[in-house]
């Protein structure tokens, strides 16, 4: 049996309708109508020990629903869950001390406290004996390089440092699954990166199976081995991340500016997307066409002032799963699982 | 070796008791980082309850009693409720925030911890001026009225049995949150009845008002039996008064937990402050 079971789980909230304006208001007042949202509807997983899972898509697809139901914050409407055996909105508390969690939007660090004083009360929370929390501090402190972090206010963190902290809170008390959600949201790009190797790092070092939400590609591309594609609450890609690279992520988003203007761009696997005088924005297909060729072409023409460069976003994705006709192939992940 | 079940239970209690000492702690360390604001808040508060009793003692320099009250007796129901309303804001900062804390989904934190998520929630937050009427209600108690060691240890008693009484109440009250949505209003509505019966003397109301009084709002246990115990105490009274916040607390409980199940969360961004 896998450490996360997850059999038909579904989980529906009634939405109060209102029409707009004064009237609508009375008539919400006097005589409501509800609408029902189906925001994960009939998924079904088997998550095995170790894993880096990626939940992945867009927002409002029912990816933070879920997480919450697997961590026993929501009960479903329907369907069956088990984490490490347990059912977690029965059994939440025995459940907490197995799992750790953190939520990308929510600290659950003391905002005018050091970080290390909120370790000292998780720490009694979880009630670990001082010797070992000392040792499970020192050596995340190391990990994390938190050093002086540890003893400054959460307030005068950046959002990288305090995200640090927040992982290695969640750390802290050895968890078994380690439940992401939206980790990197709001950080820059050298953050990300940075907390990507970490997690990684606690996956490969102390065997944490990994679940992660996000709704950033280079998210799952970096970290995980298996990728699972919700979407309008319904699983619609079950599959090995090499998988998805290979058939969806060939392409990549390049963004230019250049310091003159150029009046076309003609080359095979390059589709210009939008152009205005000196600013470009291209979709590549590095199977057909290098980056490095398309950059020596642009150079040839003009210097190139700015670039970025990027996956395509989870709706473009999607889009493709859907134009493919693959939506709803689950399953095909065993050669991705690790 | 298998420790009895009264063992586990007091190892329980200790844990309890511990974990809500840590979190004040915490709250104090965490409210002190703002020296003068924390000052000025504590100082204001004593200051202000004692406003209150000094309009108190105007009225009765004209009138020896109200409704078989004394000026003693006001004393002694402000005292008890300024101590249970003050550890109740000073400890169970979260309180009064019950209703917005369900209905902008910011209970997932305490769902995902191994402690039981009212009482995490409740110790969470510390109001600074509930200090302030703690430290009044002491300094009342033990100067405006007789105070030997037997008075101080009911006192403490009461104080304590209407404190649970008062967080009970507001708990159910804050629960509606569950099946309204948006109960911050009746929330605040229902705690400030709470309040503001307490603060005339028990013997004014009559009939149905009194029975209201000592049922849905239970004004009554929460500042006048404490009264009429520090009067003239009784072990029957006494035993009632606990049994009475000893069984608000368990509905209160039990509520909540049930309530929990229609619990929806959210994403609103948060920090802990």
């Amino acid at each position: 049996m896998g450490v996360i079971a997850v059999q038909g789980l579904g989980k529906t909230f009634a939405v109060k309708q209102k029409r707009p304006g004064m009237a609508g208001s009375l008539e919400a007042i006097f005589s409501p109508s509800f609408k029902e949202i189906e925001a994960v509807r009939d998924v079904s997983f088997s998550v095995d020990e170790g894993e880096t899972v990626a939940f992945i898509g867009p927002n409002g697809a029912g990816k933070s629903t879920t997480i919450k139901m697997l961590t026993g914050i929501l009960h479903p409407t329907s369907g069956k869950a088990a984490v490490l055996g347990i059912v977690p909105w029965r059994d939440r508390q025995l459940l907490s001390r197995e799992i750790g969690t953190v939520f990308g939007q929510r600290s659950q660090l003391w905002y005018d406290l050091p970080p290390r004083d909120t370790f000292d009360l998780l720490a009694r929370i979880y009630e670990i004996p001082p010797s070992v929390c000392r040792l499970r501090m020192s050596m995340l402190a190391d990990m994390f390089e938190l050093g002086e972090t540890m003893s400054t206010p959460v307030r005068k963190l950046s959002l990288g440092q305090r995200m640090r902290c927040e992982i290695a809170a969640s750390l802290l008390h050895g968890p078994k699954v380690l439940f992401l959600d939206e980790p990197t949201i709001g950080l820059d790009v050298v953050a990300k990166r940075r907390i990507r190797e970490l997690i990684r790092a606690m996956n490969q070092e102390e065997g944490v199976t990994v679940f992660l939400t996000s709704h950033d590609v280079s998210d799952m591309e970096e970290l995980c081995r298996r990728v699972m594609i919700i979407n309008h609450g319904q699983l619609i890609l079950d599959t090995a991340v090499s998988t998805l690279k290979r058939d969806y992520l060939k392409f990549k988003i390049v963004r230019v500016r250049l310091s003159d203007p150029i009046s076309r761009l003609d080359m095979h696997g390059v589709t210009v997307l939008k152009h205005k005088r000196t600013n470009m924005k291209m979709s590549v297909d590095s199977e057909i066409t290098s980056i490095d060729a398309v950059l020596g072409e642009l150079m040839r023409h003009s210097r190139i002032e700015d670039i970025t460069i990027s996956d395509p976003p989870t709706e473009q994705v999607i889009a493709e799963i859907y134009l493919r006709g693959d939506a709803g192939s689950i399953g095909g992940a065993s050669d991705g699982s690790g | 070796m298998a420790r009895g079940k009264a063992g586990v239970d007091r190892v329980a209690l200790g844990e309890t008791v511990s974990f809500v000492c840590a979190h004040f702690k915490f709250n104090l360390a965490s409210a002190m980082e703002y020296r003068w604001s924390f000052i000025s808040q504590v100082t204001l508060m004593t200051v202000n309850d004692f406003m209150l009793l000094f309009f108190w003692w105007l009225i009765f320099s004209r009138v020896p009693d109200i409704a078989g009250w004394t000026f003693r007796d006001v004393i002694t129901m402000q005292s008890v409720v300024a101590l249970a309303f003050g550890l109740n804001v000073s400890v169970f900062g979260n309180l009064h925030r019950i209703p917005q804390l369900i209905a902008r989904g910011q209970l997932d934190y305490y769902l995902l911890l191994p402690k039981d998520p009212l009482l995490h929630m409740l110790v969470s937050r510390s109001d600074i001026s509930g200090f302030g009427d703690m430290a009044f209600g002491i300094a009342a108690f033990m100067v405006f009225t007789p105070a030997s060691w037997q008075r101080v240890i009911l006192f403490l008693a009461t104080s304590l049995a209407a404190a649970t009484v008062y967080a009970s109440f507001v708990t159910v009250a804050g629960s509606l949150a569950f099946l309204m949505g948006n109960a911050q209003t009746v929330g605040a509505q229902l705690a400030q009845a709470m309040v503001t019966f307490s603060g005339y003397p028990g013997s004014l109301f009559k009939g149905a008002v009194r029975a209201l009084l000592y049922s849905a709002i239970p004004v009554g246990f929460f500042a006048y039996v404490p009264v009429e115990l520090l009067r003239n105490f009784s072990w029957t009274l006494f035993a009632g008064l606990i049994a009475f916040a000893a069984c608000s607390a368990i509905v209160a409980k039990a509520l909540f937990r049930a309530g929990l199940r229609r619990y929806e969360s959210g994403n609103l961004m948060a920090i802990r402050a």
